[in-house]
């Protein structure tokens, strides 16, 4: 289907300037602004396995699944994160609460099994959106590594000794509170890193007509 | 200085001692720079992006030339089941055979005036009074295109072949600029072997440079000569966003490292080339003159020339991380609309001097005049580009639409 | 001397050469190709029986007869080879020899710039198209078929003929061949003096100086002025037709 010709927008290529157009100043140009960087030199690496990255609080890396203020695990087995799993990896078994054990008087069902394929999972974070209880979570560990396939499948073991091992840590507070998300969700505070160099106002790309424009 | 060790051989081997102790210091010497040139380059690449770079093997990285080379010895080496093998393997052997060969007419030091290959005198050059130096190094360094072509084309891979076409048009055209920049050197000086232009700078003193004379000339050389050794931002044949690796895609191991040693190898002599040329080679005033004596003197010029070719190898080696790669029809104009008539008039230029027996300051303003003439027309040519190439275009299929 | 008994020894190589270029060409039908070789190294060693060695110490003869061999059995290469890239890269070392042989006679400058312009450009844009026109390892059978193998090797060997014959009338006149030690029938390979061309304006006193750049630039622009610029001419006249054949840039090129 050929455009209508009324839908493009021509963008005219902006005229050199004479300085522009003998090419040498702004060769010159750039070689200050790299040499700036060599003689103004602020590393921003991080010494990888010796120092851990400062990730922030809204990184989504192995699942967690938490537990209440009883010690039991949060799930109600409702099944609605395995639902919302775009990547099909959650699998739950429920089971009926014991209705005569005091331990599980509030509580029509758990999670018999809770399996989660971390090699399938995409890490997209809807199962955390999706859960109506706050149970399962992701944290910011990434670095997650197994010999076999069959270690990579978290259980419900696993994911409640996930849970154990980062509830105290600074990067993994409970994030969502009553199906609201809570402070993670909060941009303002998030410590990303910002850009190496800086677009001007001034700049030509900033003032040419096109999409992405930095005012 | 040699002349126990040369006595000691007998007569018709005499006059190959001394070259073959220079071949072996250069040869070994220019392995070791390379490597260490390709540490520096990540390094600085690293430092101009706020990063570290390589830092894990010994001391601030320093063995890391070390056990990339030992990585590159010990890999497999992959001959890839559908590539035409020997001219795959002849490809990487091309490579670096041509542009070490390059290096044979470059002087890396003060050549001694009245060589002789039998006095026992370092001659700080392996082939010492060749006539025609530059024509060589151009000849020679023409060859070097041959390692890419058929390293591209018998890969049989298209990438590979996309590389080596965009490399054998790139090298033919800059070719021309590149032999036409050094033509007014050659009308200054009188003499087209190497030694004898750094000899007749290094005589008139600082203000003798070829510099002060031929400044355009020695853009147009430099530019022309990454082109030739394929650096960015002219390095269409190998850039890695669009090729995968260009032509050497299909290579792997100590193949792999040997295009790499020639590219490495090439910088060095554009480098040298560069400082001899135009900035007076080992010439420095009142540190390095040709009549200073003192103890250490020759060290002292071998130094005050590697460091200048030093600096221009830290220049490449900053442009590469500097600035954007070329479009190919921006870089095929480049050579043919800008820099080739820009050598040409230059030339003319320094006839003009000639003939009349002009003062030969008069260059230095027709080159800047010539320099600020080509950007007075690049002003005046640079016009709207896309709309006028695609508009009738737009206009034929809204036409079209009309119509039905 | 009789006519036969001189020269009929050369045309036996120049037979047997036109019979193994002709047989060695790529052909549908398969040949053995052995036959054509031996033909070819047989052509190649009577020729080179007859030729005397260039004057001079062991080293330059060795030399000679080096890049002499890689020269001529490069070109046969080049004509019977299948593969056109390969065919290209004999081309390439048919150059490179002769420079070889440019630079042995005291011609660096020829030889350099024969390098830069053949092998340096015209036979890389050679490449160039072949590249473009088949990819390595593709089977296509185009261009592969000489169209007249018989009548290209017989026109081909006739011109050699005529001008080994005329080379060899012109060393038995120039009298300063060595034809009273030389046998019937043998070659002249170079007369031992080059007679300087007796108009020329460049100075000849200093024999250091043939073949250097000096000589050689007073001698293309002073004795040879006319041809030059009648050359520089007719190669500008073509720059111009090619620049004036590509399309424009609103016929839609770039």
């Amino acid at each position: 289907m050929p455009i209508n010709p009324k839908d493009i927008e021509w963008v005219e290529e902006p005229a050199m300037n004479f300085w522009e157009s003998t090419y040498l100043p702004a060769v010159f140009d750039g070689l200050r602004t790299t040499g700036q960087h060599v003689a103004d030199f602020h590393p921003v690496t991080e010494f990888y396995p010796e120092q851990k990255p400062n990730l922030p609080s809204h990184y989504r890396g192995v699942h967690r699944l938490n537990r209440d203020d009883k010690g039991r695990v949060k799930c109600v087995a409702c099944m609605m994160c395995a639902t919302a799993c775009p990547a099909r990896c959650i699998d739950i078994v429920a089971q009926d609460a014991p209705k005569d054990d005091p331990h599980w008087a509030d509580r029509d069902k758990f999670p018999k099994s809770f399996v989660i394929d971390e090699l399938k999972c995409i890490y997209c974070g809807m199962c955390e959106e999706a859960c109506p209880v706050d149970s399962i979570e992701l944290t910011n560990i990434f670095d997650l590594t197994g010999m076999t396939r069959q270690e990579m499948m978290f259980d419900k073991e696993k994911l409640l000794s996930v849970f154990d091992q980062t509830k105290d840590t600074v990067g993994n507070p409970i994030r969502t509170h009553k199906g609201k998300l809570g402070h993670a969700s909060d941009f303002t505070d998030l410590h990303t890193l910002g850009p190496a160099t800086t677009v001007r106002a001034d700049d030509r790309s900033a003032k040419a007509n096109s999409a992405g424009v930095i005012e | 200085m040699f002349e126990q060790l040369i006595n000691w051989f007998p007569e018709w081997a005499r006059p190959f001692i001394m070259p073959m102790i220079t071949i072996g210091i250069v040869l070994q010497v220019n392995l070791g720079v390379c490597s260490y040139l390709i540490l520096l380059e990540r390094k600085l690449s690293a430092w101009m992006q706020d990063r570290i770079g390589p830092n894990r093997v010994g001391p601030w990285g320093l063995l890391q030339p070390v056990a990339d080379m030992l990585k590159l010895l010990l890999k497999e080496d992959v001959i890839p089941g559908h590539v035409n093998k020997f001219l795959y393997v002849l490809a990487p052997g091309i490579s670096v055979f041509t542009t070490m060969l390059a290096f044979a007419v470059v002087p890396f030091g003060p050549v001694p005036r009245n060589l002789s290959a039998t006095d026992g005198q370092f001659p700080y050059i392996i082939a010492p009074g060749v006539d025609l130096g530059l024509v060589f190094i151009f000849a020679v360094t023409s060859l070097a295109v041959y390692g890419i072509i058929l390293g591209g084309w018998a890969s049989n891979n298209k990438y590979s072949a996309l590389g080596a076409m965009r490399a054998s048009a790139q090298v033919v055209s800059y070719e021309i600029p590149l032999g036409m920049s050094v033509v007014g050197l050659a009308l200054l000086t009188g003499s087209m072997s190497i030694e004898k232009i750094l000899l007749h700078q290094v005589d008139a003193g600082i203000l003798g440079w070829n510099i002060w004379f031929q400044p355009l000339a020695c853009v147009i050389f430099f530019a022309a000569a990454m082109a030739e050794a394929q650096r960015l931002p002219f390095d269409l044949s190998e850039c890695e966003q669009e090729l995968v690796g260009g032509w050497h895609t299909e290579y792997s191991a100590m193949k792999w490292g040997l295009f790499f040693l020639g590219e490495y190898t090439h910088v060095i002599t554009i480098s040298f080339l560069t400082s001899i040329l135009f900035f007076g080679g080992w010439h420095l005033p009142w540190i390095a003159e040709p009549d200073s004596q003192y103890l250490g003197s020759t060290l002292v010029k071998v130094l005050v020339l590697l460091t200048k070719s030093f600096a221009f190898i830290i220049v490449i080696q900053m442009l590469r991380w500097t600035i954007p790669r070329f479009r190919f029809d921006q870089l095929m104009g480049l050579a043919w609309k800008v820099l080739i008539p820009l050598a040409t008039l230059n030339v003319v230029c320094v006839m003009i001097v000639k003939q009349f027996h002009l003062n030969e300051w008069w260059l230095l303003p027709m080159s800047a005049g010539l320099f600020l003439g080509a950007g007075l027309i690049g002003t005046q040519s640079s016009r709207p580009f896309a709309r006028k190439t695609l508009e009738p275009v737009a206009e034929a299929h809204g036409h079209h639409a009309h119509a039905h | 001397m009789d006519w036969s008994k001189e020269n009929g020894l050369l045309i036996i190589p120049l037979v047997l050469g036109c019979f193994a270029v002709c047989w060695l060409m790529p052909s549908t039908r398969q040949r053995p190709r052995i036959l054509g070789g031996l033909a070819a190294l047989a052509a190649i060693l009577m020729m080179q029986a007859m030729l005397l060695p260039p004057a001079g110490d062991y080293v330059r003869s060795v030399l000679f007869f080096v890049f002499a061999a890689a020269a001529v059995i490069s070109a046969g290469l080049m004509i019977t080879d299948r593969n056109p890239v390969y065919a290209a890269l004999w081309f390439a070392l048919v150059t490179l020899a002769v420079c070889g042989l440019f630079l042995l006679n005291a011609a660096p400058f020829l030889s350099a710039s024969t390098i830069i312009v053949y092998a340096g450009a015209i036979i890389v844009t050679f490449l160039f198209v072949i590249m473009l026109a088949q990819q390595s390892g593709t089977a296509t059978s185009y261009d592969q078929q000489p169209i007249q193998p018989l009548m290209a090797s017989v026109g081909g060997f006739i011109l050699l003929g005529a001008l080994l014959f005329t080379l060899q009338e012109w060393g038995h006149i120039d009298g300063t061949s060595t034809s009273e030690h030389a046998e019937p029938g043998q070659f002249i390979a170079l007369p031992k003096e080059i007679e300087p061309n007796p108009l020329s304006q460049a100075p000849h006193d200093n024999p250091h100086e043939i073949g250097s750049l000096r000589v050689l630039g007073r001698s293309l622009f002073g004795d040879y002025l006319f041809s030059v610029e009648i050359a520089g001419t007719v190669l500008l006249i073509a720059t111009i037709g090619a620049i004036a054949i590509a399309p424009r840039r609103s016929q839609g090129t770039l």
